[in-house]
């Protein structure tokens, strides 16, 4: 469980030492709770957001089509890190 | 039988009052270590937190573009809580997390669908106070070590050695 902890803690940036897990239990708790509502808030809305969508689609097709590239660059590899960043030398 | 004949016996008295005390605070322990345990594993391996994380990293970078902001490599877990504070300037009412999850209901139907079930004993493992529990392991650990030596004392009677004695099925250290 020990060993479990700490391999957590160094996959999610936190300090081994002094990170608590109960904090990033409840940080992902707390997080899944905020999805969870606004994701049965976009269902309820669907309907009549798909309704009055139009000329906002395009535009939102863009951005969303940005932020796949963006994502399949980050998997490639071809994503720059940023200068000093520590993240991910664990 | 005179029990002054016997011996080592206030060494077993002991093994045998600790024997139960152990049990009794393992099984009480038992289910706490569960659900952190499994928690840590449901962190560790969840595909869709991964793809979610991957994601929001994503937005936030396509989001800060160029600037010393951008081409982060990670983010902090408590940045996953802030997506709510950002509000669209254009969409009143509505905000970055909402954006993400339309998004991911959209384009990643498996990332939304998988979530919530892939990490179930997170919340259960959130109450759990894990410092409580190291300690009550670490304490136990100690009296293990005690309980041995003890064993020890009196191995060489009725075919009992230490080496080879299981204190309950599970052991977590």
């Amino acid at each position: 469980m020990e060993k479990l902890r700490l391999e957590v803690l160094l996959r999610f940036g936190e300090d081994p030492k002094s990170g608590e897990i109960g904090e990033v239990f409840q940080c992902v708790l707390d997080f899944l709770s905020s999805f969870s509502a606004a994701q049965q808030s976009f269902e309820a809305g669907g309907a009549a957001a798909a309704a009055a969508g139009g000329g906002k689609g395009e535009a939102e097709d863009q951005s969303s089509r940005a932020v796949d590239n963006k994502l399949s660059a980050m998997k490639k590899g071809t994503f720059r890190r940023r200068a000093g960043s520590s993240v991910g030398n664990h | 039988m005179e029990v002054g004949g016997v011996k080592h016996v206030r060494e077993r008295i002991d093994i045998l009052c600790w024997l139960h005390e152990y049990n009794e605070k393992m099984s009480g322990l038992e289910p706490d270590v569960e659900h952190v345990t499994a928690a840590l594993t449901e962190l560790n391996t969840a595909k869709s937190f991964a793809e979610l994380l991957a994601l929001v990293l994503a937005v936030g970078n396509y989001m800060n573009g160029g600037s010393f902001r951008g081409g982060a490599a990670g983010f902090k877990l408590d940045a996953l809580n802030k997506l709510a504070d950002v509000r669209s300037t254009t969409q009143p009412g509505k905000t970055l997390l909402d954006f993400m999850v339309k998004f991911i209901c959209q384009h990643h139907q498996g990332v939304a669908a998988k979530l919530v079930s892939e990490l179930g004993n997170v919340g259960s493992a959130a109450k759990v106070a894990y410092s409580n529990i190291s300690t009550e392991l670490n304490s136990l650990k100690g009296s293990v070590r005690a309980t041995l030596s003890k064993l020890d004392k009196v191995k060489d009677v009725a075919g009992m050695r230490s080496r080879n004695f299981a204190f309950g099925e599970t052991r977590w250290f």
